[in-house]
């Protein structure tokens, strides 16, 4: 008799795992969010015994509705940053680099990535410090007429956020042109086009998915983030992380820290799709403006007065 | 209409290797032009250089009247059909063979008909709204053809355009590329690494060999007068018996092994060569039991193989040195030897030519080349 | 005719050293501050090591230190133990599973850390784990198990069957193939695999900050802490040391991949 093991028998411990450690908690967190803070201190963290949605009307009220707005701004406009500047080096790295070059670069690349993001962060403090070598420098050349006021605002932290996912922008979109053959250019260019025709019908279509990928990755990892905020916002600087952190860690209202996570996902979730829909809207333009290639309707009477003889 | 190509001492290093040294080629308008070599002798690069995806570092191109070295791919009135074909896999077949006569602002209405047409002429106008990939490897190959020709460029560059496809389908569009470009009565540069695909097509046939041209003439030129030895041995099949020039008669050779081979032809520079060859064919060796008397150049050898080739048969041979000869003996006339028998080996003077041995140790291996033998063997 | 000039190709390459500049100026900061020996760190006064000093004598640095290096090890542990057989299964016992499963692995990746760390501590408490080093392990191991399927995944599938069908026509039982050939060919794959979520949990800051008990303060939770009663040159030294560590296992972790994989695949090819 032979028992039969199923194929995914290997993989049993590591779905476990995340059932246990992963799913069971995110619905803790759904649970806990329709929930109250108990009055009494003594009564444990949470009271479940009526559950409502008046966390959510909370953490929706105008307060903390204008730092989930800051939040996805700083994390829109930084991750449309990241791309731009990202784009030009991740197309130079695909395109202009031998290949002895290439795996240095890409290494060096992915480097700051590796390193403690809280010292990146930190090496901002020191660069914006009203008091430090930048500020002083720019007083001297008479660009600020007092010292460098950056520091402790949400200026700093967009700076902070698009710095630390610049690499992970360029990565997605280096493998995306990477992988374009680079005949297709040569064919592009052989029939006519010039550089920037190229690029607009050849390239930026066939690398848009790789784009597209890497926006995602980084606009979740920025909306969600806490240490850029915590580091370089201050007060001023508030987003989204630091709010609930505020509400859990220090206020101890896990109720509404959960139902304000709830919310964070659900508004990551709502920008991920729009941002995709906002992309496929790109592509069309693309196509509408170059018009179609050629007459549909005349063509396909041809091929199908042709069909018809072959069959 | 067809322009001519004319490279003039075109070089092309990259790093410190050149991979294009001097070449200068003129390719007469409406002629087929086919560039040959094996891999790495910078025939993709000749090709790129007049396609204008690489510059070169010094001489001159020209197509038609003008003067085309640095001008980029899309100011050049050239098309190429690429080795990989370069289907963009984002467009219909309709749409890539649009392509081109977009760019040049053509009108709808003008372009539909040009692309009915295009698509037509390759047979391929029913799978007009296919994507790429949903294509044959054949049916890639046409549409690439028709996506180059759409445009009517005066010159079509074609970088091993076959070498993807089976042996069938390959001379099957050797064929069709033949009559197109007679019908077109267009100029052809033909890039190619088979020599029977080159033999069979070309008006014309210029060899490389690391990056220089070792001879251009016509097929007949190259097959019959071939001016070195590594040509001698590219170009169909051949046997070569080492040894020295005899100082006394610069036109006999004598061979390692002491035999005397005398030569009709002696190519440049073998008189002088501290190392040559005699060339012979196969099929110019006759095989008897007697040693001949009547002059003519003779080895002994013992036969190991006979490879059946359909109207003749290939005979291999080992001498007494170890050396491996071929030849290829009709299969009518007097009793024919079999294996393990030892034969002469004899062919006249006529039949023989001498070479300096220099570059014949890039020949690759006898038999993996003589794709006679070696499809005879696939097809039995 | 003239050899025209590439100008474009020369602004994006200029284009590119900025951005490199602006990716390792601030790092090069931090670096030369933390020898810093002004008591404000923020104006250089003199070269000197003594906040290196200072930080490596304050016992709470080195018990986070401590701290840090072993929830990195255990969830190390965790991680590759659950993630090499996952990511060997979906290399090669494809089936009706494998896509729901890359699906729940994307949505570990995807999740905002904040959200997971919330679940975490409100999970760890309900279930009654208050241990600080396994609390701050099991919550660090769900992102690297991921990481860690991904990278042994990708190179599984490199590799092919095609190894251990040779292997079984030489007349291998399976498990000798797994063991004699499989295994030592994935030994890069893994060992990368282990140095990199080694250091995503020796960073983490979000998770630790949440799922951690008194006394257990991670490295990074030492130094978040210490920004708040004004900077000096120690949380620059700390700083810098945790660099050492990362970039240690980094290269070691850069070596092994080159020697797996192909050039340019980042994670081992987790990416592509
Ligand atoms: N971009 C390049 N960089 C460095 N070497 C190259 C490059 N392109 C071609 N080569 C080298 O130049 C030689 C000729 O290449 P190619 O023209 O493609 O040969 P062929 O087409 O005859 O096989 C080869 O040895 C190749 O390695
Ligand atoms: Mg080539």
């Amino acid at each position: 008799m032979r028992i039969r093991i199923p194929r995914f028998s290997m993989a049993i411990p590591a779905m476990a795992w995340w059932a246990a450690f992963f799913i069971a908690p995110l619905g803790a967190i759904i649970y806990f969010s329709f929930g109250i803070k108990p009055s009494d201190p003594g009564a444990g963290v949470v009271d479940l015994t009526s559950l409502s949605f008046s966390n959510y009307i909370a953490a929706t009220s105008e307060v903390y509705l204008t730092v989930f707005q800051i939040t996805m701004r700083t994390a829109g406009l930084g991750t449309l940053a990241c791309a731009l500047v990202g784009f030009p080096v991740a197309y130079v790295l695909a395109r202009h680099i031998t290949t002895r070059w290439q795996p240095i670069l890409l290494f060096l690349l992915v480097l700051p990535f590796w390193i403690s993001f809280l010292l990146r962060t930190f090496a901002w403090r020191i660069i914006l410090a009203p008091e430090g070598v930048l500020s002083h420098a720019l007083q001297d050349i008479g660009l600020l007429s007092g010292p460098l006021s950056m520091l402790d605002t949400n200026s700093a932290v967009q700076l902070g956020i698009i710095y630390n996912y610049l690499p992970l922008m360029v990565l997605p979109m280096f493998v995306a042109l990477d992988k374009i053959d680079p005949a297709l250019i040569r064919g592009s260019m052989d029939l006519g086009a010039g550089p920037v025709r190229t690029f607009l019908s050849i390239t930026l279509p066939l690398a848009l998915p790789g784009i597209l990928g890497g926006m995602v990755l980084t606009f979740i990892l920025a909306s969600g983030d806490y240490v850029v905020p915590a580091i370089l916002g201050g007060a001023k600087g508030l987003m989204i992380g630091n709010l609930v952190a505020t509400q859990i860690l220090a206020a101890q209202n896990l109720p509404m820290g959960s139902a304000m996570a709830v919310i964070l996902i659900l508004m990551i979730c709502g920008i991920v799709l729009s941002m995709l829909m906002l992309l496929m809207a790109f592509r069309w333009l693309l196509r509408t403006i170059a018009g179609p290639a050629v007459d549909a309707r005349a063509l396909s009477v041809a091929v199908a007065a042709e069909t018809r003889e072959r069959t | 209409m067809a322009s001519d190509v004319r490279l003039d001492r075109v070089t092309k290093t990259y790093g410190d290797f050149h991979a294009v040294d001097d070449v200068s080629l003129h390719i007469q308008a409406g002629e087929f032009m086919s560039v040959l070599g094996s891999s790495g002798a910078g025939k993709s690069t000749v090709l790129k250089m007049v396609g204008g995806f690489e510059l070169p570092d010094t001489g001159t191109i020209t197509i038609g009247e003008q003067d085309v070295t640095f001008a980029p791919p899309y100011r050049r009135d050239v098309n190429t059909v690429f080795q990989s074909y370069a289907l963009f896999p984002h467009m219909t077949v309709a749409e890539n063979v649009a392509y081109g006569p977009r760019q040049d602002r053509v009108s709808r209405a003008e372009r539909t008909t040009q692309v009915r047409d295009a698509l037509d002429m390759v047979q391929l106008l029913h799978l007009a709204n296919r994507k790429p990939d949903q294509l044959s490897g054949g049916q890639q190959q046409r549409v690439a053809l028709a996506r180059a020709l759409v445009k009517r460029p005066s010159v079509l560059l074609l970088d091993e355009p076959l070498g993807a496809l089976d042996r069938k389908l390959r001379q099957q569009m050797q064929v069709e590329l033949k009559l197109l470009q007679h019908r077109l009565e267009l100029t052809f540069m033909f890039v190619t690494h088979d020599q029977e695909e080159a033999l069979a097509m070309s008006d014309r046939i210029a060899v490389m060999r690391n990056g220089r041209i070792e001879q251009i003439g016509s097929p007949v030129e190259l097959y019959d007068e071939p001016r070195t030895a590594y040509v001698a041995g590219f170009i169909g099949s051949q046997n070569f018996i080492g040894g020295t020039i005899d100082t006394t008669n610069p036109e006999q050779l004598i061979a390692d092994s002491g035999a005397v081979l005398a030569a009709s032809r002696v190519a440049q520079g073998a008189a002088t060569a501290v190392r040559a060859v005699a060339a012979v064919r196969p099929e110019n060796v006759r095989l008897s039991h007697e040693k001949p008397t009547d002059g003519s150049n003779t080895i002994a050898g013992r036969i190991v193989t006979v490879v059946m080739l359909g109207d003749s048969l290939e005979y291999v041979l080992v001498t007494d040195q170890g050396q491996e000869y071929l030849a290829r003996v009709p299969r009518f006339g007097d009793r024919l030897p079999e294996t393990g028998e030892k034969v002469w080996m004899h062919w006249p003077r006529e039949r023989t030519s001498l070479f300096s041995a220099e570059g014949l140790e890039q020949q690759e291996p006898r038999f993996a080349q003589d794709q006679g033998a070696q499809n005879s063997r696939a097809a039995g | 005719m003239r050899r025209p000039r590439n100008w474009s190709r020369a602004l994006l390459l200029i284009w590119m050293g900025l951005v490199f500049v602006f990716l390792f100026l601030p790092i090069l900061v931090v670096i030369i501050y933390s020898f810093n020996g002004g008591r404000n760190l923020y104006v250089w006064t003199e070269f000197s090591t003594r906040w290196y000093w200072v930080a490596v004598h304050n016992p709470r640095v080195v018990n986070a230190l401590i701290v840090s290096l072993q929830a990195a090890t255990i969830s190390c542990a965790i991680a590759v133990c659950l993630g090499v057989p996952a990511g060997i299964a979906l290399a090669r016992r494809k089936g009706m599973w494998s896509p729901p499963f890359m699906v729940l692995l994307f949505i570990i990746l995807g999740t905002p850390e904040l959200v997971s760390a919330i679940g975490q501590m409100i999970w760890l408490d309900r279930i009654g784990l208050y241990d600080g080093l396994l609390r701050l392990a099991v919550g660090h191991s769900l992102f690297n198990l991921a990481v860690v399927i991904l990278i042994v995944r990708a190179r599984a599938e490199g590799l092919g069957e095609a190894l251990e069908d040779a292997a079984a026509d030489l007349g291998a039982v399976p498990w000798r193939a797994f063991m004699q050939i499989t295994l030592p060919l994935m030994l890069p794959a893994v060992l990368a695999s282990v140095l990199l979520s080694f250091i995503l949990s020796f960073d983490d800051v979000i998770i630790s900050l949440f799922v951690q008990r008194p006394g257990t303060s991670t490295l990074p939770i030492q130094i978040l802490s210490s920004f708040k009663p004004g900077l000096k040159g120690d949380v620059a030294a700390i700083v810098v040391i945790t660099l050492g560590v990362t970039l240690a296992g980094m290269l070691v972790a850069a070596l092994m991949l080159r020697r797996s994989d192909k050039r340019g695949k980042f994670l081992g090819g987790a990416l592509n």
